[in-house]
């Protein structure tokens, strides 16, 4: 029974805790498998080998050979892979790899309380990559894994898993609390230092350049692309156009961006929003991370509040820095607007390549000479798409080539909404008409729970914006091929007609229960975004002002302390260091009372014996005798079946007649 | 120099702990009996918690300050948790064995609580037996502590440290206890002469007036009534004739009644005097012979077997203590 002392770190490992680290270890890397190579999951099946090795008997750490082999076979590995600059992908790949190899050699309870560790660290990494409600239902799952992990680590061979569930639940259930307190009242800091967070994952959103195609791959996903949340009345459903980029510069292939993102010193400064001329709406919108620069707003913004954020003179405002989280901004847009140094634009708006499309400049003259002004030969454009045989279809055929907007112009008819626009624009510069291309989006859904708007990535989108009666205006020419597109979404518009053009999600989206649980998910995405993630110090004094008056230290110490107290006194009585008195049970308590307005009992006096001194003693034996009897039948019945509310009642009835004598 | 203050602090610090925790035969463990810190591998979760705060910081990941301040927290509650495996926790002395010098003695003491709550493991830890493990799943649990005997007398735990890091092992409680428990260690036989005193008889050839006898079968001792059960071959067939149903009874002859006397051991110290009387006592013992012994403060009348070495060893550990 007795030993030398070994101290609990170099004790070995019993069998349920090896058990407990590898079903930890294998959810870990199956929470990551989607961000990082997935022969990962090899190192796991070597890990998971040795493990098996280890607790049948072959209880030696691995040979230093297979060690050092399998780490340069996975570091090769995972610069194949494509990690090869220094980014966050990379530094989590090797994190990972390292996660793995380290548990090769876990024998003793120090290796596995690394392991625990380690898979806490990686724990928070994962809320990086994911900060929905489900990426953060993971992420407990995983604390709850590790924290039970830790348990069956520390403990010796009598572990029992259930006790350890229990343990497990107690401790992370008494920390909520204190979580809770901090996540409130800790400062949001600013970045300590620079962090390689370039281009983590997915680039998403409009891009830079326009090539036949693009767009026709963004409207396959349903995925948000951003919530708006308007403050008052929500604009016209017609009017929902997404203003993202504006593309003007054309090579005779690419349409590309005024501005560049890739070079964000090229952006012109002190430029202003444009002046509103019509009723305002406000609203805020929540961007996820998009990994490029651009913001979006309602056409047209009038005034903007983003951080970190260069007002553009097309009207719009981009971040300096790429969009790699998610972020919140507010903006006031007007049906209409007022222009001003518009000059250098308009002269952009009208170049067009040397060579290319001649049979859609030609055709474009000709009908420059037929009409009189600019808003009639606006006006003839979409009267022409009306009568002619266009059709809106997600899968035209392919133009291809130099002459690529005079194919589809002239001769297939068929596309979307970006073969429609950059044709229109081709030849409204031929006619000598400013025209530019607007990316961004059209439509969305409106959840009624939440008061928002979601826009989906499938609803990605580009107009035309012609400079008329000195502004610009919107022409959307796939308001003439498809007027439904302006008033619904693009699932609704081709569910029917044209459904199979869509993704398969999208289709089982239209069916009204899914329909309506998906509004319901977004809508809690949407709460969760705006009161959990975007919840910073501001927030919190908001908060605090709402409920406590205005905001002063004295307050906030007194609040703090109010709160911490609570909770030590809950976590207290939880974990049993602070006992709560507990109530007599009958008929001792009615004895006490009785015994508290008569006189003590003697030593050594039965019950019965005390009864019959206090009845002789006061008026009433009758009453006195009945609890006696009471009592009695309480006590020596041998059962807990005896109702001990006559008891009660007969007390309080001595008692108060006690009082009333007193009294008189 | 730095020893004598190493040495005065150290006293200090004992004082201090018997004044907190004197020496009782039974200790209630309680808030001011018992000491709390987060072990090497609590510190480690807290730079793991720092880590992942400087994440949040970094990457502006809000989720990532709850996991921070979870983490935090579940320090917080472990200590709790810890704590209350000690609290209302009694150690109570049960008993002590008896052994010769140079042997291992045993302590038992009982962990006992109101409460049936799992406390886990706790480890007892003490020079003399290294680490025991006291796994205490319900209401009590019952620790044996082995001592080394190096002395004749009592052989008792020095202060002890109780410790518990269960569940988690990210806190250790502990407590310095000193319980009033001993075990007896009775002294290594030593053959000196044993001298008679009084009368100048040698009692190893006593005179054969004074016979001890018991049942035997050697030698006729005399005739006595038959009872139901006695063998047919002891009926005295003499008596039969005369219609009285008589058997006959033998005895076994056994050395004079053995005395082990302090007196006898004139010239010895008392060490010696004790090593001596245990060394005819085990003779005794070996023979089967009865045997009474008298030292002072002791008397024990005569008897045999393994109850009255027994008492022997325990008066002879405890002389001079007791």
């Amino acid at each position: 029974m007795s030993d030398q002392y070994l101290p609990p770190a170099k004790r070995v490992l019993h069998q349920r805790a090896f058990k407990a680290l590898m079903v930890t270890q294998l959810m870990t890397v199956l929470a990551f498998l989607s961000y990082l190579p997935q022969w990962l999951l090899l190192a796991f099946c070597l890990v998971a080998f040795w493990r098996w090795r280890v607790m049948h008997g072959q209880f030696t750490a691995p040979p230093r050979t297979l060690v050092i082999l399998s780490m340069i076979l996975g570091i090769v590995g995972i610069l194949v892979s494509g990690f090869t600059r220094y980014t966050l992908d990379a530094a989590v790949a090797f994190c990972m790899l390292g996660y793995l190899l380290k548990s090769l050699e876990v024998l003793r309870r120090r290796d596995g309380v690394v392991q625990v560790y380690l898979g806490y660290f990686l724990t928070g990494v994962y809320l990086l990559y994911r900060f929905d409600p489900l990426g953060a239902l993971v992420a407990i799952v995983l604390l709850f894994l590790n924290t039970l992990a830790l348990a069956a680590v520390t403990s010796d061979a009598s572990y029992r898993l259930s006790y350890g569930i229990r343990q497990t639940s107690l401790l992370l259930l008494g920390a909520v609390p204190v979580m809770v307190a901090g996540y409130l009242f800790f400062p949001r800091l600013p970045p300590l230092w620079v962090i390689p967070n370039d281009q983590r994952g997915a680039v998403t959103g409009m891009s830079d350049e326009l090539i036949p195609g693009s767009v026709a791959s963004l409207a396959q996903s349903s995925d948000p692309a951003f919530r708006v949340a308007f403050d008052g009345e929500l604009p016209p459903r017609d009017q929902w156009y997404w203003r993202g980029n504006t593309l003007s510069q054309f090579d005779g292939r690419v349409w590309r961006a005024s501005y560049s993102e890739r070079n964000r010193f090229s952006w012109p400064r002190n430029s202003n929003l444009p002046e509103p001329a019509a009723n305002l709406y406000e609203y805020s919108i929540i961007l996820p991370k998009t990994g490029r620069k651009w913001l979006y707003f309602l056409d047209w913004p009038v005034s903007a509040n983003a951080e970190n954020a260069v007002v553009l003179p097309d009207a719009r405002l981009a971040s300096i820095a790429n969009i790699n989280a998610n972020i919140q901004y507010s903006a006031v847009s007007a049906a209409a607007v007022q222009w001003s140094a518009q000059d250098r634009f308009i002269a952009e708006s009208l170049r067009l390549p040397a060579a290319g499309n001649e049979e859609l400049r030609r055709w474009a003259l000709d009908l420059r000479a037929s009409v009189t002004n600019d808003t009639e030969y606006v006006q003839y454009l979409a009267d022409y798409i009306r009568s002619q045989d266009f059709y809106y279809t997600l899968r035209p055929p392919l133009y291809d080539g130099a002459d690529a907007m005079a194919n589809f112009w002239l001769g297939g008819q068929r596309g979307f909404c970006e073969h429609y626009a950059s044709a229109v624009t081709f030849i409204l510069r031929s006619a000598g008409i400013p025209a530019r291309m607007v990316g961004g989006y059209l439509g969305g859904v409106y959840n009624e729970r939440g008061n928002y708007i979601q826009v989906r990535q499938m609803e990605a989108h580009v107009w035309v914006e012609v400079w008329l009666n000195n502004r610009w205006q919107r022409f959307d020419p796939t308001a003439a091929v498809a007027p439904d597109r302006i008033e619904l979404n693009l699932d609704a518009l081709l569910t029917g007609t044209s459904s199979s053009e869509l993704p398969v999600f999208s289709r089982v989206q239209r069916l009204p229960l899914l329909s309506s649980l998906t509004m319901y998910w977004d809508s809690i995405t949407y709460q969760w975004q705006v009161t959990v993630l975007n919840y910073n110090n501001e927030t919190g004094v908001g908060w605090f002002e709402a409920s406590f008056g205005e905001f002063s230290p004295l307050k906030v110490v007194l609040f703090v302390l109010a709160i911490m107290s609570l909770m030590g006194l809950i976590v207290g009585v939880l974990t049993g260091v602070i006992v709560l008195p507990k109530r007599k049970p009958e008929p001792y308590a009615s004895i006490s009372k009785i015994e508290k307005h008569f006189g003590q009992r003697l030593q050594g006096e039965t019950i019965s014996q005390y009864f019959v001194r206090l009845s002789a003693k006061n008026s009433q034996p009758s009453l006195f005798t009945a609890i006696s009897q009471e009592i009695e039948k309480q006590l020596y019945s041998g059962q807990d079946i005896m109702p001990a509310s006559r008891i009660r009642m007969l007390t309080k009835e001595l008692v108060k007649e006690k009082k009333r004598k007193s009294t008189v | 120099m730095f020893q004598l203050q190493r040495d005065r602090l150290q006293q200090r610090i004992s004082g201090w702990l018997e004044k907190r925790l004197p020496l009782q035969a039974s200790i209630k463990l309680d808030r001011n009996r018992i000491f709390i810190v987060p072990t090497w591998q609590g510190m480690l979760l807290l730079v793991v918690a720092i880590m992942i705060l400087l994440l949040a910081i970094n990457f502006e990941s809000a989720l990532n300050y709850a996991v921070a301040f979870w983490l935090m927290s579940m320090l917080w509650v472990a200590v709790h948790l810890t704590y209350r495996n000690l609290s209302g926790l009694t150690i109570a002395a049960v008993s002590g064995s008896l052994v010769e010098v140079g042997g291992t003695a045993e302590v038992t003491l009982r962990f006992s609580s109101q409460n049936k709550r799992n406390r886990g493991v706790f480890e007892v830890i003490g020079k003399p037996w290294g680490v025991v493990f006291v796994p205490m799943h319900g209401a009590d649990a019952v620790v044996k502590l082995c001592l080394k005997a190096s002395e004749r007398g009592p052989v008792v735990p020095a202060r002890f440290r109780v410790e518990n890091r269960h569940p988690f092992g990210l806190v250790m409680a502990w407590s310095h206890v000193h319980i009033d428990v001993a075990a007896w260690a009775f002294p290594e036989a030593q053959p000196f002469a044993r001298k008679a005193f009084g009368e100048g008889q040698d009692l190893a050839e006593d005179a054969p007036d004074d016979h001890f006898y018991s049942a035997g079968s050697e030698d006729f001792h005399s005739l006595r009534s038959y009872a139901q059960g006695d063998a047919i071959q002891r009926l005295h067939w003499p008596s039969f004739s005369r219609d009285q149903l008589v058997v006959k009874h033998f005895t076994d002859y056994q050395s004079a009644d053995e005395s082990i006397q302090w007196q006898q051991f004139a010239g010895l110290g008392d060490e010696e005097r004790l090593a001596a009387i245990r060394y005819y006592a085990e003779a005794f013992f070996k023979a089967d012979l009865p045997y009474s012994l008298s030292m002072p403060g002791v008397e024990l009348a005569t008897a045999k077997g393994a109850e009255q070495i027994t008492r022997v060893r325990r008066a002879l550990a405890e002389y001079g203590y007791v």
